[in-house]
Parts: structure tokens; C-alpha cells; sequence
């Protein structure tokens, strides 16, 4: 049963990120090129997926958005989870008052609904993708530190981490040779299901305008501009948001398949 | 015979002062060089912890534990922390899953410098042969070996840094009997061969009476006996001692009654 | 004549893992059997294929027929007991569930008398008690007390005091001897340590990886084992093992001194 979730979750990921390596090779367009006579296509032989509103053709942005969304969204999970993982570790092996004071700040951000904070974070900084990625750290390392500083603690209590103190091994030692290789998988795990939200919100952000602004090709502003001709050109809207939908669900099916691998 | 290890009036307890147990009360107890003492005692007798502060896992309250004549403080230097290894219960958590057998023994042998660099790898051979352990093991992971297998990687574990003291913490109770037994006497063996001096924490009085030439009954955190293996099972002098002698099950026809 | 029979008992896993191979057995009224093996030895599965409380994902194949009342003693004492439920209760429980249309007040003298039966001082006191209130032993009492409830005929146990120290193993021991014979119950004894097998059973069965290798009188299996594994545990038995030992040495010991008197 964890076969095909696995190879279809994998396939799917690996296809976007061929189609993002790719794309200035095979987009047939540039997307930034306006041709406003041949605004508003439907799909032709010249316009796969027909055009946008400033005649853009939408198949050659669809894929060169891909370099954007795709990075974009891979920083904003791993750079929360790069700064979770270093507070858990250090929370969950010498404790004290540095735990003390991590944890009831991720208490205090975990109080907050998440969405709301990272809103008002991008407000205040400012549209953009080093906002994006500011907000996105700020609110996402709490769960990372959470789970690595319950991992360390499982682990700290094991026996072959009492036979590193016993042999004298130097705390980094002990971290980084014993600790932190058996918090990974569990990370891991969740990183794939946080890559999930990561897309989601991100094509969420720039479709609300505090993201990636046009005119550069990115599917939640896409949707965004092609909001008014739903009813005329609804592949517009419909394309990036399967686009988007698919990608995710490439990644929950991965995330499953981890799981259910741990377990087995 | 001299002192390897005295340790002298020690008191470990847990918790805030209002709620704190003593988990170890007063204890003075001297072991020989060379010597194999068992340590018995029911579950929160005290046993573990008692090893864990000479390890210095844990902070005693009260009083000292010399090791070689020196005084033993919370921070110890490389050589001390090496010439003291221990061997645990578990064998399910006792290896790094992430490490291969080799490399977890590779590892003591380059931080302590046991070997020259070049030499690292043949005197991993000779830790897995020590112990009986077939040379291709070296690549497994944990997971790929058996309770007896990961203890004796664990035994070779401990003696990679050449320790004069080797605690045994219930290395064997999680054993089944036939493995157990193995283990045992591969722990006899390496006494005789190398002369480390061995500590020997269990539940299991006959164990204690196969592998030990003294034995120190533990109750309440407190020393209740300590005498010779021979005497203390012969004519134990505390009634506690005496009651532990008698609930330990024994097979019928290997009581010494029986033999006459 | 047998209160339990079974033949040619097979357990497979789901993944096709033969994990009980063909066993039989039989247990006359009254009678107290012993199954010594190995962990993975198949004996605890054996006992749980009988009261049909087998894990998910395994498939029995062969004959059960039990027409005796069963009941069963577990491992460990601390989980095997509902931490919400009172000691008294959990017995009143069981026995009304075998006592249909008795009332409350009825179960709880029985809970009480039970109590005293298994050795429960300030039985009604304790009727009272949670399980977290209790010692290893004393909720290992209650256990059997519950098991007692049942009244059954065949008494199966798993592992009673492995969990238990020893001299509380001793006393849990003495128990089951006494009581099994004082209600001419049959038993079976589950346990990985022969030596404990062997002080409460007439009978011994021999397991390892799912197959019986012997079976037998007590104390002709103990004297004169017929199977080479039979005879490796006996040989791995530490009592033994001091034995031949001390008659080693006292036989060179004589011998010595015998040579000694020569040479004088």
C-alpha cells in the first residue's frame, strides 16, 4: 500500500522539478511578452493554454512560474526547520533557562492563529519574497523546535547517548553524532506535509497581493489577474489552481508514504 | 590488592527538599583491583543510581568516591572517564541506530587516541573477535542484530577505551537464558584476559554467584550485607540476605542439598 | 477427558510468517502445565490462540476445544489494570459479568472474599484502592483476584511475574500453587525462566520458534531431556551450572587431597 503513494508523490514532486529546471528550454513563449491584440485567448495551436488579459501566453508562464513557487517554497520550509531543529536540540539536551525562555515564546506564537500572524508580518515588512520567507520563519520554526526538543529528550535518555557522556565525549560530539542523526527522520516526515501548507499559502500570500507581484509569473497572482474573466476564460483561473492543487497533493502522498514507512 | 574504587558515605537523592528520596543512603563500599563484585537488590534499591554517580551521571549530596587513590569531581578528565566503562541493560537503545557497528567502535578507539590512526581499523577486528563476533558485522546497522549480538557489541564498546573498571548494569536480564549464559561467560573470560575489574549490577543472585567473587546485597538505598560469594550464600547474616536467597526459583536437583 | 485440547495449532502472520507451527496439547482437570521458550518462541501467542485474543493480522488454523471455563493472569500487572477503575470494582465487574442478575452489593462481597483469597490483607480497605495506589505484587493479586472472578476451570498464565521482583515473585508463586490446588484448577504456565516453570507445573512443554520440541513429566524432561534444546537450557541454567561446578571443584578438591595423602 506504501508503494504506489510513495512512487506517485515522488513522481509527481520530481516531474515539477524537471518542468522548473526546464522550463526556459521548453516554455514556447517568453512570459513576459505582451501581445494585447491576442489578448484573452482560448487554447489555440499557438497558445496551448491560451493567453492572459495582456496576451502573455498562460502555458510558458505556468511553467517558468515553477522557478519561482518551487524555491520559494522549498526556503520557506526548510529555513524554519533549519532554525527549529537548532533551538530543539540545544532546548532539549541542557535545558535550563534558554529552554525555558524558547518555550514559552513558541507558546506565546502558537497562541496566535498562524495565517493572522503571517499576515500581519508581511503587512508590516512589506510585499515580497523576503518578507515571505522573514514571516514564514518567524511563525513556522515552533513546531520544528517542538518536535526536535521531544525527540532529544526521548533520546538523551537512551543508553548509547549515556555511553557517549561515559566515554567522554564532548557535548557537539554527543549532538551531532548521536542526537541529531536519529531526530532526522522524524523532521523529515514533517517537512514534507509543512512543504504542503508552504505551497498552499504561498500561492495564498500572492494571490492576496503581499507575495510575488506581477509581472512576474507566479500561480497564486496569476489566479489573482484572471479573477475578473472567470466567467469568459475560466481555464485561466482553473489551470494555475490545479497546477497548485496537484503539486500538494505530490507532496501529502509523500509525506503519507514517510509515515507509513516509519511505522512499518 | 589495593583500592581501585572507594567510595565512601555516599548519599544521592532526588527531587526538592521537601520531596526528595534517597536513593542512595550513606553507602561505603571498596572494591579491589581485579576483583568482580556483584551488586544485588530488588527494583529502587539504590543499585543503579549508586554506579551511575561513580560513572558521574549523577551528583552525590554526600560524601566521596576515590578512583586510583584520586578524588573523583564532577569534571573529570578524558583519562579518568575512559578507564571506567559500563555495559547496559537494554540492548534495544544500548547502539546508535544511525551508526554501523564498526563505526561506533571506531569511534572510541580515534577519541581517545587508544590506537594509532592506521591501526584503527584492524583493532576493530580484534574488539569484534574479543567478543566472538564474526568480522562482517562491522557494516551492520543495530537493527540488523540480535539481543546477544548488540550486547556483545556493547561489551566491545566498553573495552575499546582499555578500562580498568567495567560496570555491568543488568547487561545480561534482558537476554534470552541461552544468550545469556554466552554473555555471562564471555564476561569471565574477558576478566581473566584482561584484568579489568568487574562490577556486576543484578536481580539475579545466581548470577552474581557464577560471575563474582563478592557479592553486596543492596536494600533502601542502603548496604544491608557485603562478604565473599561463598560465605555470604552459605550463611548470609542478615535475615534480608537470607530471604532473597530463599525466593529465588531454582530448578529442582541444583540446590546444594540435593547434590549431597 | 481434557478440559482443553488442541491439534495441530498453527499461527501465520499476514506477511505469511509461520508463527506457531502445528502444535498439540493437552491438559487434563486439575492439571498444571508449564510452556518454557524463548522470546519468539510462539508460547504467549499459543496462549492467546486458546482464549482467542489473538492480535490483528493473525490467521489460526487447527483445533481449539476447550470446554472449560478459561481465564487469564497477564504480564504486566501495570497496564493489564484500567487506571480509572477502582481494585474492588474491576473485580465486582468480572464477577457479575459471570454471575448474571446478582447485585452490586453481592459482587462486592465476592470482590472481598477474593481479595482474601489471593493474599490481599485489609481486603476491604483495599477494594477501595486505585491501581497506581499498589505495589507490582499487590496488583498482580488483583489480577489473579479478576481472574478468579471468572471462575474457571483452566487458569491460563502469561508471564505473571516476570515483571515482579523476586521476593514478591516468590510470594505470587505460592499463591497460584495454593490456589490452584485448593480449587483443583488446571493451569498453564507461561515463562521464558525454567526454573519458575518448573516450581508450579506437573507437566512441561518445551517451545522454540513456534514448534514444541518436547514434552513431558516435570521432572523426567528435567532429568533426562530427550531433546538437544531441552538439554542447552538446562545447561544454560546458572543454578545448574553453579552446581556441576561446586561438585567440579570439590571433586578436584578430593582428588588433590587424595593425591595429597599418596604422596605423604
Amino acid at each position: 500500500m506504501k508503494g504506489p503513494k510513495l512512487w506517485i508523490g515522488a513522481g509527481v514532486v520530481g516531474l515539477y522539478v524537471l518542468a522548473a529546471i526546464l522550463a526556459p528550454w521548453i516554455a514556447p513563449h517568453d512570459p513576459l511578452a505582451q501581445d494585447v491584440v491576442a489578448a484573452l485567448q482560448g487554447p489555440s495551436a499557438a497558445h496551448l493554454l491560451g493567453t492572459d488579459e495582456l496576451g502573455r501566453d498562460q502555458l510558458s508562464r505556468i511553467l517558468m512560474a515553477a522557478r519561482i513557487d518551487l524555491p520559494v517554497a522549498a526556503l520557506a520550509t526548510l529555513l524554519p526547520c533549519l532554525l527549529g531543529t537548532a533551538l530543539g536540540v540545544i532546548c532539549g539536551y541542557f535545558g535550563g533557562w534558554f529552554d525555558a525562555i524558547v518555550m514559552r515564546i513558541s507558546d506565546l506564537l502558537q497562541a496566535f492563529p498562524m495565517y493572522i500572524l503571517m499576515i500581519v508580518l508581511v503587512f508590516s515588512l512589506g510585499p515580497g519574497v523576503r518578507s515571505l520567507l522573514i514571516s514564514f520563519t518567524a511563525v513556522g520554526w515552533v513546531v520544528y523546535a517542538r518536535l526536535v526538543r521531544a525527540e532529544v529528550l526521548r533520546i538523551r535518555q537512551t543508553e548509547y547517548v549515556t555511553a557517549a557522556i561515559t566515554a567522554g565525549f564532548g557535548a557537539p560530539r554527543v549532538i551531532v553524532r548521536h542526537v541529531l542523526p536519529n531526530t532526522l527522520r522524524q523532521t523529515l516526515i514533517y517537512l514534507t506535509s509543512d512543504l504542503v501548507f508552504a505551497v498552499t499559502a504561498l500561492a495564498a500570500f500572492s494571490f492576496l497581493g503581499f507575495g510575488i507581484q506581477q509581472p512576474t509569473p507566479e500561480w497564486g497572482s496569476m489566479i489573482a489577474a484572471a479573477q475578473p474573466y472567470i466567467t469568459t476564460q475560466a481555464l485561466l483561473t482553473v489551470v494555475p489552481g490545479l497546477v497548485i492543487t496537484v503539486l500538494a497533493l505530490g507532496f501529502a502522498l509523500l509525506g503519507d508514504a514517510l509515515q507509513e514507512r516509519k511505522r512499518a | 590488592m589495593s583500592a581501585l574504587l572507594e567510595i565512601e558515605n555516599v548519599t544521592v537523592s532526588f527531587g526538592r527538599r521537601k520531596h526528595a528520596i534517597t536513593a542512595v543512603d550513606n553507602v561505603t563500599l571498596h572494591v579491589e583491583k581485579g576483583s568482580a563484585t556483584g551488586i544485588v537488590g530488588e527494583s529502587g534499591s539504590g543499585k543503579s543510581t549508586l554506579m551511575r554517580t561513580v560513572l558521574g551521571l549523577n551528583r552525590p549530596q554526600a560524601g566521596s568516591v576515590r578512583f586510583r587513590g584520586a578524588e573523583l569531581g564532577a569534571r573529570r578528565d578524558l583519562a579518568t572517564r575512559r578507564a571506567m566503562q559500563m555495559v547496559f541493560q537494554d540492548p534495544g537503545t544500548t547502539l546508535n541506530p544511525a551508526r554501523t557497528v564498526g563505526s561506533t567502535l571506531a569511534e572510541m578507539l580515534r577519541v581517545h587516541r587508544v590506537v594509532p590512526a592506521e591501526r584503527v581499523d584492524a583493532r576493530v577486528g580484534e574488539l569484534l573477535d574479543l567478543v566472538h563476533l564474526p568480522a562482517e558485522i562491522r557494516e551492520a546497522r543495530p537493527h540488523r542484530l540480535s539481543g546477544g549480538q548488540k550486547q556483545r557489541v556493547a561489551i566491545a564498546r566498553a573495552l575499546a577505551l582499555e578500562p580498568e573498571l567495567l560496570i555491568a548494569d543488568e547487561a545480561t536480564s534482558a537476554l534470552d537464558v541461552i544468550v545469556q549464559a554466552g554473555v555471562l561467560d564471555l564476561l569471565a573470560e574477558l576478566r581473566a584476559s584482561t584484568g579489568v575489574t568487574l562490577i556486576c549490577i543484578s536481580h539475579d543472585l545466581d548470577l552474581v554467584r557464577y560471575l563474582c567473587d563478592t557479592a553486596v546485597v543492596m536494600r533502601h538505598g542502603r548496604i544491608v550485607e557485603q562478604g565473599p560469594v561463598a560465605e555470604l550464600f552459605a550463611a548470609p547474616s542478615d535475615p534480608y540476605t537470607a530471604e532473597l536467597i530463599a525466593a529465588a526459583p531454582t530448578l529442582p536437583g541444583s540446590t546444594e542439598e540435593s547434590v549431597r | 477427558m481434557s478440559a482443553l485440547k488442541i491439534k495441530g495449532l498453527s499461527l501465520v502472520r499476514a506477511d505469511g510468517v509461520t508463527l506457531v507451527d502445528n502444535v498439540d496439547l493437552a491438559l487434563a482437570p486439575g492439571e498444571t502445565l508449564g510452556i518454557v521458550g524463548e522470546s519468539g518462541s510462539g508460547k504467549s501467542l499459543t496462549l492467546r490462540a486458546i482464549l482467542g485474543i489473538l492480535p490483528a493480522g493473525i490467521t489460526a488454523t487447527g483445533e481449539i476445544a476447550c470446554t472449560a471455563r478459561t481465564a487469564m493472569v497477564f504480564q504486566e500487572p501495570a497496564t493489564a489494570l484500567n487506571p480509572t477503575m477502582r481494585a474492588g470494582d474491576l473485580v465486582a465487574r468480572v464477577w457479575r459479568r459471570h454471575h448474571p442478575g446478582r447485585s452490586k452489593a453481592d459482587a462486592l462481597t465476592a470482590a472481598t472474599e477474593l481479595f482474601e483469597q489471593v493474599g490481599i490483607d485489609r481486603a476491604a480497605d483495599r477494594l477501595r484502592a486505585w491501581p497506581h495506589e499498589l505495589s507490582g505484587g499487590m496488583r498482580q493479586r488483583v489480577m489473579i483476584a479478576a481472574a478468579l472472578a471468572a471462575e474457571p476451570e483452566v487458569l491460563l498464565c502469561d508471564e505473571p511475574t516476570t515483571a515482579l521482583d523476586v521476593r514478591v515473585q516468590a510470594q505470587i508463586l505460592d499463591l497460584l500453587r495454593d490456589l490452584v490446588a485448593r480449587r483443583s484448577m488446571a493451569m498453564i504456565f507461561v515463562s521464558h525462566d525454567l526454573a519458575v516453570v518448573a516450581s508450579v507445573s506437573e507437566r512441561l512443554l518445551v517451545m522454540r520458534r513456534g514448534e514444541v520440541v518436547e514434552t513431558g513429566v516435570l521432572t523426567e524432561v528435567l532429568a533426562a531431556p530427550a531433546h538437544e534444546y531441552t538439554a542447552e537450557l538446562l545447561a544454560a541454567n546458572l543454578g545448574r551450572r553453579l552446581k556441576s561446578e561446586s561438585r567440579e571443584s570439590r571433586e578436584s578438591r578430593e582428588s588433590s587431597e587424595s593425591l595429597g595423602s599418596v604422596t605423604r
